[in-house]
């Protein structure tokens, strides 16, 4: 028996290993409560590495896009060069300083609109890998951060936090296929859900003839209890009809550009009831 | 103290590598790859990893390090925890069981098993997908295997900065395991 394990070791632990993954995931699947022993752990220990991370290259990444707009006008000025770089560091800066305070001052405005507690974050990691789309924020249960809290932007939903450690959070954003928002036609009130596919999103159970079409604005309707009522969630792209089912078939683009969000705001408070503010039809 | 060329201290070296490695990758994947590069295509360091711990640690700290490796890599990434640690768990099983039955040396075959272990991660994926949730998206699949394509590219150099990372800490050893 012992030959047998030793000689088989590396398949073994492998299978044991394997059962015990499959367990976890089974386990969180069924959605009795989350299972996951480490992960907490692991997010607040490597946070800060990632926040440090991201804003080195951050900065790096903004130095260097600025760079790469002023190589055409450096050659067209040779006698100018020395100039434009010591030009370039204060140019960096100030552009970096007036994106930012655009952002910051719209959140501002968006936040003063929204009727609940809201605490502004920033973005400090992406998903891992190619398959999911979640962000990491700089804020957590430290600064009043719950798991199940929406997460908001200028434009629109983000998602909602569904992982929070004492610094930082991770947010399930509305493209991810695990994604569901309860909402509604802005102009003809039809109800549906908006899910995810990982570049856009779907408005899912619209029966068929309901009064629905391209361009039309989908909002949150603010019964599933986590985001206000009446944020906006994105456009219908196209409307399509199959020649079976039930329903009527409905891509929603997104209104948040999710690859460059930098800044957004989280709900720190109990969400609203759904007759709170509608953002949508005060404008 | 040395036991037949090969130090005590040598093993604790080993994880410790592999964690620092680990940790740089998750690192690279959720904040400057993810700028730099193609967006929702992110270049898999940690397939790598576990592709490196597959070809070179063939023993249980092998298995259990590619399992961490999955499990922190579900603390960055997507919201069932297990998913990845059993995606590459699996890849280690795999990867193990062709270089048992192929010789795997040099950059181009390294690169060359990554791809396959990208084709197998997404595999298992899918599987568990397809049996735990409501399906996969075809768009991710895509993703998972382009992100292994550009990671079997980058593959050669990062198993060259492991090695030598090794001899540095002088802990290499050729066709025997230490972790």
């Amino acid at each position: 028996m012992l030959d047998f394990l030793r000689r088989y070791q590396v398949p073994v632990s492998s299978g044991i290993l394997l059962l015990l993954a499959t367990m976890l995931v089974s386990a969180n699947a069924r959605g009795a409560g989350r299972v996951d022993p480490l992960a907490r752990v692991i997010l607040s220990v490597v946070y800060p590495f990632q926040l440090a991370v991201s804003r080195v290259s951050g900065g790096i990444l903004g130095v260097w896009g600025n760079y790469v707009d002023l190589v055409g006008a450096r050659a067209e000025a040779d006698a100018l060069r020395e100039r434009v770089r010591v030009l370039e560091g204060e140019v960096a800066g100030a552009a970096e300083v007036v994106a930012a305070n655009r952002r910051l001052r719209d959140l501002l405005q968006f936040r003063e609109g929204v009727d609940a507690e809201l605490v502004a974050a920033r973005v400090i990691g992406w998903d891992a890998s190619g398959w999911d789309r979640t962000i990491t924020l700089d804020k957590g249960s430290d600064d009043g951060v719950v798991e199940g809290a929406a997460v908001l932007a200028p434009e629109g939903v983000v998602g909602h936090v569904f992982r929070a450690s004492g610094g930082a959070a991770r947010v399930l954003l509305i493209t991810d296929r695990n994604s569901g928002v309860d909402a509604v036609a802005q102009r003809s009130r039809v109800r549906g859900i908006v899910q995810g596919r990982q570049q856009d999103c779907e408005l899912q159970y619209v029966k068929r003839g309901a009064d629905i079409s391209a361009g039309d604005q989908v909002v949150t309707s603010g019964l599933d209890g986590i985001f206000p009522k009446g944020v906006p969630l994105g456009v219908v792209a196209s409307v399509r009809t199959p020649k079976k089912g039930l329903f009527q078939s409905i891509v929603v683009e997104p209104l948040v550009a999710f690859d460059r969000l930098e800044e957004v705001l989280v709900q720190t408070g109990r969400p609203p009831p759904a007759v709170a503010t509608d953002l949508a039809s005060a404008e | 103290m040395k036991l037949g060329g090969v130090t005590r201290d040598e093993p604790m070296r080993n994880v410790l590598l592999i964690i620092a490695f680990g940790v740089g990758a998750v690192l690279l994947q959720t904040t400057l790859l993810h700028s730099v590069l193609f967006g929702a295509i992110v270049p898999d360091v940690m397939l790598v990893l576990c592709v490196y711990l597959g070809l070179r640690h063939q023993n249980v700290g092998g298995v259990f390090g590619a399992f961490m490796l999955g499990y922190g890599l579900d603390a960055f990434s997507g919201t069932n925890v297990g998913t990845n640690a059993f995606a590459m768990t699996f890849v280690f099983l795999m990867v193990y069981l062709l270089s048992r039955r192929l010789w795997i040396e040099g950059g181009l075959t390294s690169a060359l098993v990554v791809l396959g272990g990208a084709g197998f991660k997404t595999l298992a994926l899918v599987g568990l997908g397809e049996t735990f949730s409501d399906g996969i998206s075809l768009a991710a699949a895509r993703n998972s295997l382009l992100g292994g394509l550009v990671a079997a590219v980058i593959a050669p150099f990062v198993f060259v900065a492991l090695d030598r990372s090794k001899r540095w800490l002088q802990v290499a050893q050729p066709h025997q395991s230490t972790l």
